[in-house]
């Protein structure tokens, strides 16, 4: 029967072990020197070689003819190890015998000479599995055995070893290897196998394996199985169900424009391919976090896994990162659905059209009252009591006179058809969307934490002023007559640079600030009025009237 | 490759074409994970897969053949060489592992392949999985594992990594709809609703209620829930509220995709244009009708009691229609 491509390489010499120099140039040379440790512990996520390394030491500490620690492989000790049908090297898989029993039947056994090896070696992979009785009665041993026993602990999750089992032994940390690793063995395996495979197409399954090497050759091995002659990116897309990067990229587009028709049909055809809802909230997922990359971190583009041709791409469309950062929350959300919903697909949906055409939901720090009001868009008729100057968003960007009540359709009317901005090619982070006051409410919170790190003297002051206009790059902020402290300091030229530092960071744009006095009783009208909302709200879900209001 | 009954195998033609190659090819490889939504036929593959591989017809591409020897045996289930565990109480526990890795140890009739499907790979308890690894990575000569699951996520790293995955995807509705068209009145709906398995189909067409009274009273409940005083209508729901729920989902579902679509072809009630068009409640109550829907439907799948979960969604629904 064909043997597995992983269990056909599987390394069995120190150098073929890839990307786990500390661990195997510190055994090699432990084994060389003659300082064995009588435990080891060997951790680290699947398929990164710790069985491996394992059986390696045991054939490099028994084989007959070991040429400068390096096994032979050749000799009947190696090859029994490596077929593991050695009486001396022993592989004990510690998840199916996991009882106090199994360790007991061990300590039984670990008394006797080795039969032909010099060396008895106990393999206990699955370490963790143990229970808490059998690590108990495993402590005495590990920490003494006999001179000819050596015991190699395997495990993926060290820290459900106890304290006590590790510190009898020397650890070893295997780390997840790089993409860049597994391509290069992948192309090693495929010389060897005699098949002929596209860069591409091994990029994408080393990527794809998520730094287990094991990983990679069970999909190189069943892309082998499925391509025609030479292994393409399409033939391992087809099996692995990858997104293909000129769907993510049409899915940017589709989402930087708002076009919500094109980010459902694309939704639609990804799941027609079969690709579960889970799966495509994955692959997206895992392109955001390589945009945001791209638009927040240019200089770290190598850590994005997207073509060049695809990074050009990306960079042509202005995105606000308020965008990829909501998306990034909704579909992680959407997440909790996938299990319980017997419609994936449509925690998908929701999750992408909650980004776009609902209100967005930033972490609502009420500075004024003002942002809590706006997020109870069916107040009616409460138009009147808003003061001049603080405009309901459904105004849009300009100060205009609050006689507009804010209705259900005003959102409707703000959906934006492709905002694509020009101008100001600011490298470090390029212009985002248009900016009106309510967008800028909306990050308002962010500016002052933003402020708050830079200098926290400025903080204070500006969390005393409101946000009243923006207009092209100028902010206008009121300060009540009582502020006016707050407001002279704030002018200070160095004062005001933070706040643009700020605002910059925060938008995107070179923004300048102007201050303005307002009248008090503005100010107090205001949380009148965010009161009085709380009043109408009751009313209106009792269904009732309000005959008298009481309040001071 | 065909069913052990005979008939083809519809709808997982990437699915298939992969197996059928690595067999061809003599590149079987000794462990697959068959993942996918419930009902889609990755059982039915599984099955055909461990019969074709001791099948005795001499054409490799008509195995497995459903008339020889092996094949009988397969289809009436007691073949030796072939091996399936479902969970035993909703999960999959250790002592049936063992019981497997027992049986393993010793060889298999001559010439022989065995197969082990383990029916649900992602109703493994952490105990089972672990206990797997080891056979599964190098299990005994001539013998495969084929795991299914519905989840990938729930399924351990460790064992995924051992696996060859193998992606099945829900029926496209044509198919549903061709496999049910002899027994239900409106194979067409059905289908449309039953997210492309087949199993999901058979049964919402064995509803108590039909499918189109229970969707009546879930658009009914929608379409009235602009008054406080059908706050509580759901609560009369409570009997059948995980149906009532499902369609209220796909029917506030369609109408912000009918509202957002622009492609018709992707609303399900597409027999209810009208009433679709009808439909004036803000984006945002929709957004969150539609979200509160789906996280009451969560609730009761996790055995929360139907008439507080009616209860709790009823004003929610109101407040969002209002909205």
């Amino acid at each position: 029967m064909y043997t597995a491509l992983y269990r056909e390489y599987r390394p069995q010499r120190w150098q073929e072990v890839v990307g786990q120099k500390a661990v195997t140039v510190t055994l090699h040379h432990a084994v060389l020197a003659g300082k064995i440790s009588h435990a080891y512990l060997l951790a680290g996520p699947r398929g990164t070689g710790k069985t491996s390394t394992a059986k390696i030491l045991a054939k490099a500490l028994n084989c007959e003819q070991a040429d400068a620690g390096e096994p032979c492989n050749q000799c009947s000790n190696c090859r029994e190890i490596t077929a593991g049908n050695s009486l001396d090297v022993l592989e004990m898989d510690a998840a199916s015998h996991r009882g106090i029993d199994d360790i007991r039947d061990l300590q039984e056994r670990v008394k006797y000479a080795p039969a032909r090896c010099r060396y008895k070696v106990y393999i206990i992979d699955e370490v963790h599995m143990l229970t808490a009785e059998a690590f108990n009665a495993l402590l005495k041993t590990l920490e003494e055995p006999p001179a000819h026993v050596i015991f190699v602990l395997a495990t993926t999750e060290p820290q459900k070893v106890p304290a006590t089992v590790a510190s009898r032994c020397q650890r070893f940390n295997f780390r997840p290897l790089t993409a860049a690793e597994i391509h290069e063995h992948l192309v090693r395996v495929i010389a060897t196998v005699g098949a002929a495979a596209s860069p591409e197409a091994l990029a994408a399954i080393a990527s794809f394996a998520q730094g287990s090497l094991r990983d990679a050759l069970s999909m190189l091995d069943q892309c082998l199985a499925y391509a025609g002659g030479r292994l393409e990116r399409e033939d391992v897309a087809a099996v692995l169900g990858l997104a293909t990067e000129e769907w993510l990229l049409g899915l940017a587009l589709a989402l930087q424009q708002r076009d919500t028709g094109k980010v459902l049909e694309m939704v639609d055809a990804a799941l027609a391919e079969g690709k579960s809802a889970s799966q495509v909230a994955g692959d997206v997922l895992a392109f955001l976090r390589d945009w945001l990359i791209l638009r927040l971190c240019p200089d770290q583009a190598s850590l994005a896994a997207v073509s060049q041709a695809g990074r050009v791409k990306l960079k042509s469309l202005p995105v606000a990162p308020d965008l990829l950062f909501q998306l990034v929350t909704n579909l992680e959300e959407a997440g909790g659905y996938f299990r319980s919903t017997r419609y994936p697909r449509v925690a998908l949906e929701l999750a992408l059209l909650k980004t776009l055409v609902g209100k967005p939901q930033g972490q609502q720090v009420p500075v004024t009252p003002e942002p809590a009001a706006e997020s109870r868009s069916y107040r009616p008729g409460a138009a009147g009591e808003r003061r001049s100057g603080e405009p309901g968003r459904a105004a849009g960007s300009r100060v205009t006179s609050p006689s507009s009540p804010r209705t259900a359709i005003g959102a409707e009317e703000e959906k934006p058809g492709a905002r694509v901005q020009g101008g100001a090619g600011d490298e470090v982070s390029p212009p985002a969307e248009d900016l009106d006051l309510a967008g800028l409410r909306q990050r308002w919170p962010r500016v002052l934490e933003t402020v708050r790190k830079i200098k926290m003297t400025v903080h204070a002051l500006l969390v005393e002023g409101k946000l009243l206009e923006v207009s092209g790059q100028e902010v206008t902020l009121g300060f009540s007559p009582g502020c006016q402290f707050h407001r002279e300091r704030l002018d200070m030229a160095e004062n005001r640079r933070v706040v643009e530092e700020a605002l910059r960071r925060v938008t995107g744009r070179e923004m300048t600030v102007r201050t303005m006095l307002v009248p008090e009783e503005a100010a107090g009208e205001t949380a009148a009025a965010g009161e009085m909302s709380l009043v109408e709200e009751a009313a209106r879900i009792f269904e009732g009237k309000i005959i008298a209001s009481n309040q001071t | 490759m065909h069913t052990l009954e005979g008939s083809e195998i519809l709808g997982q033609e990437t699915a298939v074409r992969q197996l059928e190659l690595a067999l061809e090819k003599g590149r079987f490889h000794h462990a697959y994970l068959f993942v996918g939504p419930e009902g889609v036929g990755r059982r039915t593959v599984a099955r055909a897969l461990a019969a074709a591989l001791n099948c005795q017809e001499v054409n490799p591409g008509d195995r497995p053949c459903g008339r020889c020897s092996s094949c009988l045996r397969a289809r009436a289930g007691n073949h030796p060489g072939i091996r399936e565990i479902e969970p035993e109480k909703d999960s999959l526990r250790l002592h049936q592992v063992r019981q497997v890795q027992e049986e393993l140890r010793f060889a298999p009739l001559a010439g022989e392949y065995r197969a082990v499907i383990i029916g649900a790979a992602d109703k493994l308890t952490l105990e089972a999985a672990n206990a797997l690894l080891k056979i599964l990575e190098e299990p005994p000569a001539a013998t495969v594992f084929i795991l299914v699951a519905t989840d990938l996520a729930l399924v351990p790293a460790t064992v995924v990594s051992r696996c060859c995955t193998v992606n099945f995807r829900p029926l496209p509705e044509q198919v549903v709809a061709g496999l049910l068209a002899p027994e239900v009145e409106n194979p067409l709906l059905a289908a449309a609703l039953s997210g492309g398995s087949v199993r999901r189909a058979r049964s919402l067409t064995q509803e108590a209620e039909g499918l189109l009274t229970t969707r009546e009273k879930a658009i009914n409940l929608w379409e009235q829930a602009g008054s406080s005083r059908q706050a509580h209508a759901l609560e009369g729901e409570a009997g059948s509220l995980a149906q009532v729920l499902d369609w209220l989902t796909l029917w506030l579902r369609d109408l912000l995709v009918w509202r957002y679509g622009e492609a018709a072809k992707l609303v399900v009630n597409s027999d209810l244009e009208s009433r679709l068009n009808q439909d004036t409640t803000s984006p945002d109550g929709l957004l969150m009708a539609l979200e509160e829907t789906m996280r009451a439907a969560g609730a009761l799948a996790d055995n929360a009691n139907a008439q507080l979960v009616a209860g709790v969604l009823g004003p929610k629904l109101v407040r969002a229609r209002r909205n």
